[in-house]
């Protein structure tokens, strides 16, 4: 296995922009925190598989609060994902009505959340909603979508993997592909109206 | 703004950064003028592009995951050396556990005896004069008469005339008689100016305490062999052999 790198909280935010590789820092945070926080979950009616999920969720939010220069650093890395962690994971056992009396207490007596973290929770089942959605987008749709729009590849690049005539066709279908995605989106009215809030406070 | 494109690609091409600059101020002036419809399918685009780029971060996290876990359970190389140098090495321990067990099981002094002994074999001569008469009559295979001489005066019976004895004694199995015959060799040759057939006796005589099962005598015998390089028999008497012959000294207790 290749040696982790470590990062302090600085050096963990600049890691994780926008345009720079990922991997190393999500080694990082899997290697520091997945220990700590899958205790949790595992102390809280939780298996194994729930912390994987949980903590999974936890760094795909994490980490888009900070491409969105959302996360402040108020606290550090570490207490900010255990409040994101204890409050998703609680969050969960009440979507599954497994919250036991222990577990509704602590959720009632939770100190007031960070605000990056009460969007987070606000806005999880929506989130799940929107990914149920855009994984039932067509294998070439999302293709081409995650090409151009994950990757950053350009279009010449995309046209090379993919079998069509020439660029503006490709052009063209990434039209009708996120026209389509749209469109699947706001057809759901609850992910429409949770996901304008959540745009509304991304502003 | 142009009329090749429908609004919704105007406005892909506006969130895609792909609109030239004076296009995208026209388009901002008419979000800005509060067309609500405009507004709302710019959103909504948005939110599309946005969720890709989430499912795409999600991927990528799983993919990174998986491979972590992958590596986890992988060995590493050098663990993997560490392992199979151990394994090879406890493969070998075992074998040689398992052969030395074998040895102690089958080991045997007359196993041994039959192993190391050879007839003492003369060199070819073309009627020497100083041969003596239980040499000749070893020499042809004549070895009750050798003894028979030998015993008709064993006092006055040279190195050369034991030694030949006791090789005529062997020759017939006895070796029980051949030690005292090998003995005095050595006797004889302790005072005698000119030893002769030292390390010849010395040899025979190991091999015969051996058969008879004198192993503290056998092993003093072999150990010097096996020590002195320059020894007749060094090269016969080997470290493994004389292992054998302690092993032997030890199941005997």
């Amino acid at each position: 296995m290749q040696a982790i790198i470590t990062y302090t909280d600085a050096e963990l935010v600049t890691a994780l922009q926008r345009g720079s590789s990922i991997t190393p820092a999500v080694k990082f945070l899997y290697h520091a925190y997945f220990d700590f926080l899958s205790i949790y979950i595992k102390q809280h009616n939780g298996t194994t598989e729930d912390a994987e999920d949980i903590f999974q969720e936890v760094i795909v939010a994490f980490i888009e609060l900070v491409q969105q220069q959302k996360f402040r650093g108020e606290s550090s890395v570490k207490t900010f994902l255990y409040a994101l962690n204890r409050n998703i994971w609680l969050n969960e056992l009440k979507s599954r009505e497994r919250a036991g009396k222990r577990e509704r207490l602590i959720a009632a007596t939770t100190p007031e959340m960070d605000t990056d973290v009460s969007h987070v929770i606000e806005g999880l089942e929506s989130r799940k909603a929107i990914m149920t959605i855009v994984s039932g987008l067509g294998e070439v749709c999302k293709k081409i979508l995650l090409a151009f729009y994950y990757d950053n590849l350009p279009i010449k690049e995309i046209l090379e993997k993919l079998d069509y005539e020439n660029e503006q066709v490709v052009r063209n279908k990434k039209y009708k592909c996120l026209k389509q995605l749209e469109q699947m989106l706001t057809s759901n009215p609850s992910v429409a109206k949770t996901l304008k809030t959540a745009l509304q406070y991304e502003q | 703004m142009s009329n090749d494109f429908t609004l919704t690609e105007q406005l892909i091409r506006y969130i895609d950064n792909e609109l030239p600059v004076a296009e995208a101020a026209q388009l901002e002036a008419q979000l800005i003028s509060g067309n609500e419809n405009m507004q709302q399918e710019l959103q909504s685009l948005q939110l599309a592009k946005a969720a890709i780029q989430s499912l795409g971060l999600r991927q990528e996290v799983k993919g990174i995951r998986t491979q972590m876990l992958n590596e986890e359970s992988r060995p590493p190389a050098r663990r993997l050396f560490i392992k199979r140098t151990l394994l090879v090495a406890a493969s070998l321990v075992a074998l040689l556990l398992v052969a030395g067990i074998y040895e102690y099981a089958v080991v045997s002094s007359t196993g041994l005896y039959t192993e190391k002994y050879s007839a003492y074999e003369l060199p070819v001569t073309r009627g020497d004069e100083n041969t003596g008469n239980i040499q000749q009559a070893y020499r042809n295979k004549q070895y009750d008469l050798a003894w028979s001489l030998y015993n008709n005066n064993p006092g006055n019976a040279t190195a050369a005339d034991c030694f030949f004895t006791g090789q005529s004694l062997l020759a017939q199995q006895q070796v029980q008689q051949a030690i005292p015959v090998f003995e005095q060799v050595l006797t004889i040759n302790a005072s005698h100016p000119l030893p002769s057939y030292q390390d010849d006796a010395e040899y025979y005589l190991a091999l015969s305490y051996l058969h008879q099962k004198q192993y503290d005598k056998a092993i003093a015998l072999l150990e010097r062999i096996h020590t002195q390089t320059s020894h007749l028999y060094h090269q016969k008497v080997s470290g493994l052999f004389l292992q054998k012959v302690k092993l032997l000294r030890f199941k005997a207790g």
